[in-house]
């Protein structure tokens, strides 16, 4: 009989420590949501990064819910010290208000084995289950997670420095005038055959003024996605250095690198391998 | 002098009792176990089913939970679930949670033990409530007890942190069942992002990008996932907020290569590839969008990692050869400008170092016989060790936030998917299994709780 009780007089005395705690943080609540209100204000008279047309500004509701969690969690440390001290001294305050404190959606409680014998290990509500608010808040946490506004975020273009300018890439089309290069394994040489090829692809260029080119470069399957990028990369570029070395003016050609990620032939051989560790032209006008 | 050394040995004697005990793993001023140790010595731990405390009874539900947290433990490899069988009878006639036969669950071979409760909340008509307590059985003692309440669909989640709540218990350092890992799969247009709970389930898509992307990193608070993506015809970095929305924002359009994206561990700046200047070099992006250039070389400078203090950085180069990547050490601040320490030496190539959370080990890809292979480098004893041997090739890990296991990709035949292994552990274990295959996987960060 005495263990099925076990439970109940826990949460009474969790109420109990609910409710103190609730107005130990009625005051650091208020004021942190003024400070946030403020912050908010703040940042949004600041920020001048460009607006996302189709997404209107984070709600000053929605803002609140994540620092908040952080106060929530250091406060809690702090309340569990002063509770486990004052256990004794029965706090009645009995004072019902309280804020959207929990944010997590998920609320923890850390549950004691058997108060009974052990009083002074009562368990300590992390958050206050019990609550009305409580609960709106963690539906409103479950449903919609608060959504940070990229806007206020540390990477975002100061006001002085808009965001980076992209390259406005004209509609590149394969050309076939323009001939592949092909390279040895792992390497970005261009030997004898291969500047062969680039110089018909010079001329061609030549004949054609208006036609701008974006040398894409290629690397087989084998490797490393990140060393492959690098080495796409640097296959478009020294095939570019001896386009312009031709005479092909150096604003006409682009260069991009896939590393592996396009490849032109799909098996796993070395037939394969070599059609796609290449310098691949395509042609705008 | 006599009854001194008698002092002595009597104290020697009593440390060599403690140090001893068949069972250290409760006593109240280290609770924490040797990792190394434990993993000859698994926890023999018992999760019998809930039991209802009231409210509805959905015995499917409860179940379906219980096997969660169960299969959590499990994955965590420090446990070996008993065999419900073998105590449904006990847990049957201990009715009361609180009510423990120690004897009689130690006599079936259970060390530790778990009894959970669940609720249907009164208010609220999907709410749950979950009660779990936790013993020690062989030392007869209550270890920790948690409630949680939440949605229905948040049960997943609150298995999850009561498993890492146990395994905290053991070790000293919260278990990893609550993260999440996030990585590529091919698509016919060029790749998405996906994420998966640590015990594999949970698959979400997280992008709808229609263009290739690449090299993935979850930062420090979990907040955003960076990464590469063509998607406007340039490799692109993109900022991505995994959960909420999901909003996708460019960060770094320069023209080249902005790629291979390492979060500082402190959250406020980028170490990234780029070729605006020159070949693929590394930079930091910090907060204000100012670049700093690290490294200054011809060859393929790629793959920055940052060690967990965030003063140095690994990375990837062929500077001692084209066509033969190795990995170097450098200074985060200054770069390749005061040297650079090479610590791979066994491979012709070696590439994607991931730093690991404590800061000792260096995980990294070595190509072994044609195939590629995980290894660990030792920062402190310098020394190189196998992850992983045998065939099929693996790349590209990534470490969990205690440290205690890596995620890489594996390919065997044409498709590539992740696989975990415990550092030290037997057998790897497949993670995700959709049909476009996994690569490129990033491990989240501890989420808040």
């Amino acid at each position: 009989l005495e263990d099925v009780n076990l439970i109940k007089p826990l949460n009474l005395k969790e109420v109990l420590m609910i409710k103190i705690k609730n107005t130990r943080h009625s005051n650091l609540y208020f004021g942190t949501v003024m400070f946030l209100g403020f912050l908010l204000l703040w940042g949004c008279s600041k920020n001048v990064a460009p607006p996302e047309v189709e997404e209107p500004p984070a709600p000053v509701v929605e803002a609140i819910p994540e620092p908040e969690s952080e106060v929530e969690i250091d406060l809690t440390q702090e309340e569990v010290d002063r509770i486990q001290e004052s256990d004794e001294t029965g706090f009645g305050g009995g004072i019902e208000t309280s804020g959207p404190e929990a944010i997590d959606e998920i609320d923890v409680v850390e549950v004691a084995p058997e108060p009974e014998s052990e009083p002074e290990l009562e368990p300590i509500p992390e958050f206050s289950p019990e609550t009305e608010q409580f609960e709106e808040t963690v539906v409103e946490a479950v449903e919609a997670p608060p959504v940070m506004d990229m806007q206020d975020d540390i990477f975002v273009a100061p006001e002085a420095e808009p965001v980076q300018e992209a390259r406005v890439l004209p509609d590149f089309k394969d050309e076939q005038q323009l001939q592949d290069v092909h390279f040895e394994y792992d390497r970005d040489k261009l030997d004898s055959s291969t500047k062969t090829i680039l110089r018909a692809n010079a001329e061609w260029l030549k004949k054609n003024p208006n036609a701008r080119v974006e040398i894409q470069g290629h690397s087989d399957e084998r490797g490393t996605n990140n060393y492959n990028l690098g080495l796409g990369e640097r296959r478009a570029l020294q095939t570019k250095k001896f386009m312009v070395n031709l005479g092909i003016d150096e604003s006409r050609l682009y260069t991009i690198s896939y590393g592996e990620e396009k490849p032109f032939c799909f098996d796993s051989n070395e037939n394969c391998w070599w059609e796609n560790r290449r310098a691949h032209f395509t042609v705008a006008d | 002098m006599y009854p001194k050394n008698k002092s002595i040995l009597i104290v020697a004697l009593v440390g060599l009792a403690l140090w001893l005990q068949p069972y250290p793993t409760y006593s109240e001023e280290s609770i924490f176990l040797d990792l190394v140790k434990t993993t000859q010595n698994k926890v023999n731990i018992a999760v019998p089913q809930f039991v209802s405390s009231g409210g509805g009874v959905d015995e499917s539900f409860s179940e379906k939970s219980r096997n969660i947290l169960e299969n959590d433990l499990r994955l965590f490899e420090l446990f070996v679930p008993v065999a419900p069988g073998i105590y449904s009878e006990l847990a049957k006639s201990e009715a009361q949670v609180e009510q423990v036969n120690f004897g009689a669950w130690s006599k079936l071979g259970a060390q530790w033990l778990i009894k959970g409760q669940y609720e249907k909340a009164i208010s609220g008509e999907d709410k749950y409530k979950f009660v779990f307590r936790l013993y020690d059985v062989v030392n007869e003692q209550f270890l920790v007890g948690k409630r949680y309440q939440g949605k229905k669909s948040f049960m997943r989640k609150i298995m999850h942190r009561f498993a890492d709540e146990v395994m905290e218990q053991l070790t000293g350092k919260r278990g990893v069942a609550e993260t999440r890992l996030a990585f590529l799969s091919r698509t016919r247009d060029g790749k998405e992002m996906h994420a998966v709970d640590f015990d594999g389930a949970n698959v979400q898509k997280l992008t709808d990008e229609k263009s290739v992307i690449l090299s993935p990193d979850w930062s420090p608070d979990g907040r955003f996932i960076v990464y590469t993506s063509y998607k406007e015809h340039n490799p692109d970095l993109i900022l991505l907020d995994p959960d909420g929305r999901r909003r996708r924002r460019p960060l770094l359009r320069l023209p080249g290569i902005n790629s291979a994206p390492a979060w500082s561990p402190d959250g406020s700046k980028i170490s990234l590839v780029l070729s605006k200047d020159s070949n693929s070099e590394i930079y930091v992006l910090n907060r204000w969008r100012k670049l700093t250039r690290l490294t200054r070389h011809f060859n393929i400078d790629t793959s920055p990692t940052w060690s967990p203090d965030g003063k140095k950085i690994a990375f990837t180069s062929d500077r001692s050869g084209t066509g033969r990547p190795q990995i170097y050490i450098m200074d985060a601040v200054s770069g390749d400008r005061t040297g650079v320490k090479r610590i791979t030496f066994q491979s012709r190539y070696n590439d994607n170092p991931s730093w690991s959370p404590d800061g000792d080990k260096i995980a990294f890809t070595s190509m072994v016989k044609g195939k590629f292979q995980i290894k660990i480098y030792n920062t402190e004893t310098r020394k190189t060790t196998d992850v992983t041997t045998g065939p099929g090739s693996k790349e590209e890990p990534t470490w969990s936030p205690d440290g205690q296991f890596l995620a890489y990709r594996l390919t065997r035949g044409r498709k590539p998917s992740i696989h975990i292994k415990r550092v030290g552990g037997g057998k790897s274990r497949q993670l995700t299994f959709l049909p476009e295959g996994g690569v490129s996987p990033t491990w989240s960060p501890y989420p808040k709780r």
